[in-house]
């Protein structure tokens, strides 16, 4: 068990570190292909995984992709401190800003695959169809063999992109059980709501009975008066208080997300440097460890 | 029995008219001119034929010569013993409205809406044993006849200071309550009684004998001072409503209604025995019975609702479909995460049935049935009796300081939706793993403790030497514990974890299902007619 000291200096050390891992926008990634339309593919293999056949081959299983956007491969070598999926946003981002594309990375230190998309192919290729291509290609990276990996991640990838479907045997079957619990457990609920007869209401029972209630000679007296300082209190004030607390629990269910939707810049082409954090696209990606 | 002047052919009450009809030549007689001048002695007493269950020892009786086929109480059709008593003769009764046909109609309406209710329940024998029996009721009178002063406050904002006038508000009250009724007797269920309520009190009429006939009549066997401090306690809260709504006293605030209710002293407190009409059905199944009752003023049904469980599981298959559609459009989870949430699935399934098991303790004990409670103490010792009931009423006021368990699940439920993601972000930034078993942990804790408390209700009930089924949820937990800690690289691992898991918690759920339907039926009552006031 690790003590909350140990904790919170490691947490120091990996702002820190995360700070000076990726200072700027430094990258210096070999543009291996162009299409017409001007999206990129780029081959980062810091790792050395692949041999250069291997990222022949790979070069053409991710050109189809360039219809849709930029294409990235990157390996990260193990010894590098990384938290694989702000890596990978920070990595893409600095690639290309926030223009239409995904990133591959196998990262070696924590062993993940993960798949991070921006923009146009993020509206395809959502955190779920991410985590499922993992899924589906992580035992590759698991053997050793990385080109088969990322060559069929990609090849998934451009399933995905074209509207086709990706095998997803598992989730199936555990989607077919948990549907079959929730409907166990919402006939379960609606059986006790039929079957529960109501007991009649205060007012029924006073209606049933043969009631007389009258009042004569009513005074009333004054007797005596109370004050009592407080601080008020109107309504605006309490509202203020219960946006401030929704505020923080949304912050906290949104800010948890590493492959979930982040506000963004413009996905589209020549978009022209949509600023971080604003409106329009989003962005995100699922991984698998291996 | 009354033969038929005109024709000499036997008299029944016939509902539509109020009347005591003849089916032969169709006169009808008013049942007050029947039953003729009686003597003092006939005026308390009422001589009836009693059939009694040699089952159960339920009694039913009537004042004709009907024969009783079978017992309402347990659905025995063994031969009734009969006998001829004097029962001490009530004083109001509450005639038929409904007749058996507006019965089986309001019955079969409701059963409509009953899609897993066991076939039986439907069939038409089942529905054509409907029997009209009057029920004894205690009949509480209460008035309030005397002057009342409450304080009242009126409160208003003065810049920063509250000021809180305070008056006192007088006035001659008379409030008079007639009829609030409590069923007397222990074969008819309190919790039938309560459900079956109102009897509009204002078409009751005084008794003759005449209106038993063609109807049965249940024995009273509770004693009218079980039920009369309830019958107080009723008569404050409306008089204390009637005070706090009075057009002159509206505007004030009344704060101490407990000093109100000691302003209260009724001025006079009578209680009447009454018959009240009750359509009622019982269907056996092995060592348990459901009963079904109609209001036979109203109309108004309540149903013992059994589920039958091969009905069950193919609604369930059914009602899948569309959620495993829905669930594929825009629901894909991570296989840890899927293990994760069919744990959180687990615990909320052990608490359902530690809740049930709760019900099933309350039922098989008769705590929701004081008179049935009453009944049973009979035969104890008074004095012991007295001691259990202030030991009883001293549990019961601990019971109520306890924290429910909905407000534990509540509590758990905000703790996950609230707490969780603020740890979550903090465990992402920090990518320390074991902080991730900590909804699982806080998960097997809740497992724990649904368990142990069903243990604890199960030793009450008639099920002390079984297993509770929610151990399997517990087991389901334990097992996705395990498989988060050694965080195994392959997704098999998680799915066949997930798989167990499901597995599991069907079997618990299954059970839930088998629990509800004994919670839905009673157990084979046994009677023992030897205390109440009617043999006084």
């Amino acid at each position: 068990m690790r003590n909350w000291k140990n904790d919170c200096i490691a947490f120091v050390l990996l702002v820190v570190s995360t700070v000076l891992l990726f200072p700027s926008n430094d990258v210096f990634a070999q543009v291996l292909y162009e299409s017409t339309n001007g999206y990129e593919v780029v081959i980062d293999d810091e790792a050395e995984l692949l041999t250069d056949d291997e990222e022949a081959r790979l070069l053409q299983s991710m050109k189809p992709i360039t219809e849709y956007g930029n294409v990235a491969f990157k390996s990260v070598d193990a010894g590098t401190e990384i938290i694989v999926d702000k890596f990978a946003d920070l990595y893409y981002q600095d690639l290309w800003g926030s223009e239409s594309g995904t990133v591959f990375v196998i990262d070696m230190e924590n062993r993940m695959i993960y798949i991070h998309s921006v923009g146009t192919v993020y509206g395809s290729l959502k955190k779920s169809y991410a985590n499922t291509i993992t899924d589906n290609v992580y035992t590759y990276a698991t053997k050793g063999d990385y080109a088969s990996c990322a060559d069929k991640a990609y090849e998934q990838i451009y399933t995905v992109l074209e509207g086709g479907r990706i095998a997803q045997p598992m989730k199936y079957i555990s989607n077919a059980l948990f549907a079959f619990l929730m409907s166990f457990v919402i006939l379960y609920v609606i059986v006790k709501l039929v079957s529960k007869a109501k007991r009649p209401s205060k007012s029924q029972l006073f209606k049933s009975l043969d009631v007389s209630q009258t009042m004569d000679n009513v005074k009333i007296d004054y007797l005596s008066e109370k004050r009592t300082y407080i601080a008020v209190r109107d309504g605006e004030f309490w509202l203020s208080i219960f946006l401030e607390l929704l505020e923080a629990v949304l912050l906290g269910f949104l800010g948890g997300g590493g492959g979930g939707s982040r506000g963004s810049g413009g996905g589209s082409r020549g978009g022209g440097g949509g600023s971080r954090g604003g409106g329009g696209g989003s962005r995100g990606g699922g991984g698998h460890r291996f | 029995m009354y033969a038929c002047p005109n024709c000499n052919a036997g008299l029944k009450y016939d509902i539509a008219s109020g009347m005591l009809g003849c089916e032969y030549c169709n006169t009808k007689y008013d049942p007050y001119e029947m039953d003729g001048p009686q003597t003092a002695v006939e005026n308390d007493t009422l001589e009836v034929t009693v059939f009694s269950c040699s089952q159960c020892g339920g009694e039913l009786y009537t004042t004709d010569t009907t024969v009783a086929g079978f017992c309402s109480f347990c659905g025995s059709t063994t031969v009734l013993n009969s006998r001829i008593e004097k029962t001490l003769r009530p004083d109001y009764i509450i005639p038929f409205q409904k007749t058996k046909e507006d019965c089986k109609n309001a019955y079969a309406k409701m059963m409509c809406f009953a899609i897993f209710a066991p076939k039986e329940l439907k069939n038409k024998d089942c529905i054509d044993s409907f029997r009209g029996i009057y029920m004894p009721y205690w009949m509480y009178d209460v008035r309030y006849a005397d002057r009342v002063e409450i304080q009242g406050v009126q409160e208003r904002m003065v810049d920063e200071y509250k000021v809180e006038s305070f008056y006192r508000l007088s006035g001659d009250l008379d409030a008079g309550y007639k009829g609030i009724s409590y069923d007397g007797s222990s074969s008819f269920s309190d919790n039938i009684s309560e459900k079956i309520a109102p009897f509009d009190v204002k078409h009751m009429k005084e008794f003759t004998p005449a209106f038993l006939s063609g109807f049965y009549g249940d024995t009273a066997d509770v004693a009218s001072e079980v039920y009369k401090k309830d019958a107080l306690q009723s008569a404050e809260n409306m008089t204390v409503n009637y005070l706090k709504k009075h057009e002159k006293f509206k505007e004030f605030e009344i704060r101490d209604k407990e000093s109100v209710r000691r302003e209260l002293n009724p001025s006079s407190q009578d209680v009447h025995r009454a018959m009240l009409p009750v359509w009622f059905m019982s269907y056996r199944n092995h060592d348990r019975i459901a009963y079904a009752t109609v209001n036979g003023q109203t109309g108004k049904v309540v149903v013992d609702l059994p589920v039958d469980i091969r009905k069950y599981l193919f609604g369930t298959l059914l009602l899948a479909i569309p959620i495993f559609v829905l669930m594929n459009m825009f629901f894909t989870v991570t296989p840890s995460v899927l293990l994760v949430l069919v744990s959180l699935f687990s615990v909320g399934i052990a608490a359902l049935h530690t809740l049930e098991m709760k019900e099933i303790m309350e039922r098989d004990n008769y705590q929701d049935d004081r008179g049935m409670l009453y009944s049973l103490e009979e035969d104890e010792d008074n004095e012991k009796d007295d001691k259990n009931a202030s030991e009883g009423e001293g549990e019961n006021i601990k019971q109520k300081k306890k924290v429910p368990i909905a407000v534990w699940i509540f509590g758990a439920i905000l703790f996950y939706i609230f707490v969780l993601p603020f740890v979550g972000d903090f465990v992402k930034n920090m990518q320390v793993e074991w902080l991730l078993c900590l909804p699982l942990v806080a998960m097997l804790v809740g497992a724990v403790i649904a368990v142990v408390k069903s243990v604890s209700f199960m030793k009450k009930t008639e099920l002390k030497n079984k297993v509770p089924a929610n151990l399997f949820c517990l087991a389901a937990i334990i097992m996705a514990f395990v498989i988060v800690l050694l965080r195994p690289i392959h997704d098999w691992c998680y799915y066949l974890g997930t798989i167990l898991s499901m597995g599991a918690v069907l079997v618990t759920l299954i059970d839930l299902i088998r629990k509800y339907n004994v919670l839905s039926t009673r157990k084979l009552p046994q009677f023992d007619y030897k205390g109440g006031d009617d043999n006084a």
